[in-house]
């Protein structure tokens, strides 16, 4: 790639955290004697993203897809590795690297509660420097896209969870970043308020071309918005590719969805592959990849069929073996 | 630089909507702190009743430092007091990673987003006492009241770097909940004059913790109990508490950012 | 009551996490006698005659020290917050009452307080020592009147401190009161001007208001500075006062109780 906007190699974050016993004797032993242990929250990782992508980073809790986004954000000072965003090494945080980037988490806030949201903009335009017509215009524009006009002097405690959100993201965006890190961005949304973030984030992407990095365990997100993910588990990369590719190189199965005239004996249909559903004369079965044409053949050759398709395994599916380790 | 006197007065700003709303808190502060304030005045007034002079202080000097005191602690309390205290908050949640992201200097915003603009009010009395306490004084030169105006602004700056300096303890103490009683125990420390401490004891509280620095030096400066010169070592103490706490949240920051997840 | 034993010996497994804040709250509480103890020293080393001299009056606030820390409660701030964070509807669904639970936890931190402050404050009165006559002028009566006094003294303290609190259920912010309340307390319960040295008018009023039960009367007790009618006399008021206290108490947490259900939702 040539000049990524971001560009990380073999970087690792280990940290050490200490374990007490329960009980009171446990508390009393800590006193004088410590156990500490080591995380290695990310091992050696290594990618690159460059501008106007919206990557989405999956993996399961603990993954260490937070842990990475620190690091690039400069909140983390890796314990071994190259890291360079926009150019420019995260942990040093310069003020010139800041005022291009922004981070939004989804369970916090930097937004002040106890004043109208309209506030925190105020002062969020004077610390990255936002010239006045700028500053009017890009609110005006991204409140709109949000539809949040009229909550804007509203004390933020007095919104819900969804309108804080939407002002969250027009106090990140204000000052016009080239590069956006959104972890976790939809957790404990609704489902509409989820959609509407979603459509934002692609709208905000396709029309200012920033470089959005977005983490997520709702493969909704995933779906919606990212072409290209980075599947990290355990502190490893598992995948980083298209979305649609994972599928292909994950899953060693397909699903025949296929529905009969008449009831069936499900140990006739052992042959063609394993059953994964049933529901009176509608079966779902899973057959070895390579073998799905021939295994619909023999179906239809065989069996009163009224209906029958053949479907990619659901992508969550797929991401949750590859989490449990290896193939489907 | 300009930038960060911009910002400032943003937070001022946006200090003032806030309290706005508290009116009836503004009020009621303004109720308390009078309050205390006869209180204390009663208490010198007990003190005296049984004897004439605590440690070569007379009545006049003692509630002229009362009220000195009380200037000091308004804006203390006006400036950062509030601010500090929401420090081992921010670190027990890990709500300091919104502000370390921003391009401001952390230390700076973290220290003043939480101006008490009401504390302005509570200024009041402590200036009506001064006031009261200078007609038993006598008369005193306008550089009389700048070196006093110079050394509680160097008392302000150093009781802000070693207040600062225990709220970034915080960093290594995940459960410090405590920081506001180290507050009120300086205070105790702090509302009379290091003097009282003995000779050792005072000894002890003006020069290794520069307590004496504070308060009780500028005011000894005014009252002519030691020479104008030792403002000099007000500003000393006072740029050497702002280094030391530039140095250590700089070093806690990195522990902080190389330790965590 | 196992509940609240086993409440106990969890208070005392998070003080022990907590240890660092332990330290500087006791400091805190010692703080104010401390300071007493200095401003008298200092005025009777100014050549005044005082009606306690500079011996007993380190034995006074060693003494005050000593009882402030270990009656302390801060029932207040915490009955504060269980009621404006909305947690009060626990106490009422769960058969867990919140008086005895907050005993248990304020117990604990003042058993292990009294432990760690009796040694320290021995330390300090043995250094003291070497520069200064001091004298326990105790008898085995005063000893013996002296506990009773000091537990009553302690809860005395507990349900003014819960009814501080409670007062939650009214007031948006409790601080006026609190702060209104400490003040008072500063200046006639004994912590920072022995009652002695209260002027004439005052200190006869001192008899009769709850502050003196706080602190100071315990230590007239032990060390002789009250006897016969006018001993009988304190002892009384203090019944009294404790019998206040609980009765506002329950008041308070019955009626708050009653506002608090009507609300719901």
């Amino acid at each position: 790639m040539e000049d990524p906007v971001i560009k990380v190699k073999d970087l690792k974050k280990y940290y050490r955290i200490h374990q007490k016993e329960p009980g009171l004797a446990g508390s009393v032993k800590s006193l004088f004697s410590r156990k500490y242990y080591n995380v290695e929250a990310v091992n050696d990782i290594s990618f690159e993203i460059g501008e106007g992508e919206l990557v989405g980073f999956i993996g399961p809790n603990g993954a260490g897809k937070t842990t990475t986004l620190k690091v690039l954000s400069g909140l983390l000072y890796p314990t071994s590795g190259y890291v360079r965003v926009l150019g420019f090494e995260p942990f040093k945080r310069q003020p010139k690297f800041q005022k291009q980037f922004s981070l939004v988490m989804g369970q916090k806030n930097q937004l002040w509660w106890d004043l109208p949201a309209w506030e925190s903009f105020i002062l969020n335009k004077e610390i990255y420097e936002v010239p006045d017509n700028q500053f009017e215009t890009i609110v005006h524009e991204l409140s709109e896209m949000l539809e949040i006009k009229d909550i804007l002097k509203v004390q933020v405690r007095k919104l819900s969870l969804g309108q804080r959100m939407k002002a969250e993201l027009v106090a990140a965006l204000l000052h016009s970043p080239k590069v956006l890190f959104l972890d976790e961005p939809t957790i404990g949304l609704d489902v509409v308020a989820q959609k509407k973030m979603r459509d934002f984030v692609k709208e905000y992407n396709q029309q200012y071309k920033a470089t959005i990095i977005l983490t997520s365990h709702y493969m909704g997100d995933v779906k919606e918005l990212c072409k290209r993910v980075i599947v990290i588990d355990k502190g490893i990369i598992l995948y980083d590719g298209l979305l649609e590719k994972i599928v292909e190189k994950f899953a060693a199965h397909k699903v025949i969805k296929v529905d009969f005239e008449k009831p069936i004996d499900p140990e006739k249909l052992k042959n063609i592959g394993e059953i994964k559903e049933n529901e009176e004369m509608h079966y779902l079965i899973h057959v070895p990849r390579k073998e799905a044409p021939k295994r619909a053949a023999k179906l239809l050759d065989n069996f009163p069929v009224v209906d029958l398709t053949i479907e990619e395994p659901p992508i969550e599916d797929v991401i949750r073996q590859v989490f449990n380790g290896g193939k489907v | 630089m300009k930038y960060y006197l911009r910002i400032f007065l943003a937070l001022i700003n946006t200090a003032s909507k806030r309290y706005l709303e508290y009116r009836w808190n503004t009020f009621g502060n303004l109720v308390t702190s009078t309050l205390s304030l006869i209180l204390v005045i009663f208490f010198v007034d007990i003190i005296f009743s049984q004897t004439n002079n605590i440690a070569g202080w007379t009545k006049p000097e003692v509630l002229f430092f009362v009220g000195t005191f009380r200037v000091f602690s308004s804006l203390l309390s006006f400036l950062y007091l509030r601010s500090i205290n929401f420090i081992p908050k921010y670190i027990q949640r890990g709500d300091l990673d919104m502000f370390l992201v921003k391009p401001v200097n952390v230390q700076f915003y973290v220290s003043l987003c939480f101006t008490r603009v009401y504390e302005i009010i509570n200024l009041l009395p402590g200036i009506v006492l001064i006031g009261y306490a200078l007609q038993s004084l006598g008369g005193v030169s306008w550089e009389g009241w700048l070196l006093l105006l110079g050394g509680v602004i160097c008392g302000l700056l150093i009781f802000y770097g070693l207040y600062f300096m225990c709220a970034t303890l915080a960093f290594w103490f995940v459960q410090f909940n405590s920081l506001t009683s180290i507050y009120f125990v300086a205070n105790s420390f702090l509302c009379f004059p290091t003097d009282v401490f003995g000779k050792n004891g005072s000894l002890v509280f003006t020069y290794l913790i520069p307590l004496g620095f504070i308060v009780t030096v500028p005011v000894r400066i005014f009252l002519a109990k030691d020479p104008p010169l030792f403002l000099i070592l007000s500003v000393f103490f006072a740029a050497l508490s702002l280094w030391l706490s530039v140095k250590f949240w700089n070093y806690a920051l990195k522990h902080y950012t190389s330790a965590s997840s | 009551m196992g509940k609240y034993w086993a409440y106990f010996k969890l208070s005392l497994q998070t003080i022990l996490e907590y240890r660092g804040d332990m330290v500087i709250y006791t400091l805190n509480n010692g703080a104010m006698p401390l300071v007493g103890l200095l401003i008298w020293l200092a005025a009777a080393s100014g050549g005044a005659k005082l009606a306690i001299a500079a011996p007993d009056l380190i034995v006074y606030f060693l003494l005050a020290a000593w009882v402030n820390i270990v009656v302390f409660s801060w029932g207040s701030w915490y009955v504060y917050e269980i009621i404006d964070k909305g947690d009060f509807y626990k106490y009422l669904i769960k058969p867990f009452s919140l008086a005895w639970g907050f005993a248990a936890e304020n117990g604990a931190q003042q058993v292990l307080k009294t432990v760690v402050i009796s040694a320290v404050i021995l330390i300090i009165a043995v250094v003291l020592s070497r520069s200064y006559p001091l004298h326990l002028r105790v008898t085995p009566l005063s000893l013996l009147l002296f506990l009773p006094s000091l537990v009553m003294t302690g809860l005395i303290v507990f349900y003014i401190e819960l009814c501080l609190g409670l007062t939650a259920f009214w007031v948006y912010d409790i601080d006026f009161l609190t702060n209104t309340y400490n003040m008072l307390n500063q200046l006639l319960s004994g912590r920072l001007i022995p009652l002695v040295f209260l002027p004439a008018g005052l200190a006869s009023a001192s008899t009769f208001m709850p502050f003196r039960y706080t602190l100071s009367f315990p230590i007239e007790v032990l060390l002789n500075k009250v006897g016969g009618y006018e001993e009988l006399l304190g002892f009384m008021i203090q019944i009294i006062w404790l019998g206040a206290t609980f009765v506002l108490y329950r008041l308070l947490y019955q009626q708050g109780a009653k506002n608090y259900q009507g609300f719901g939702g």
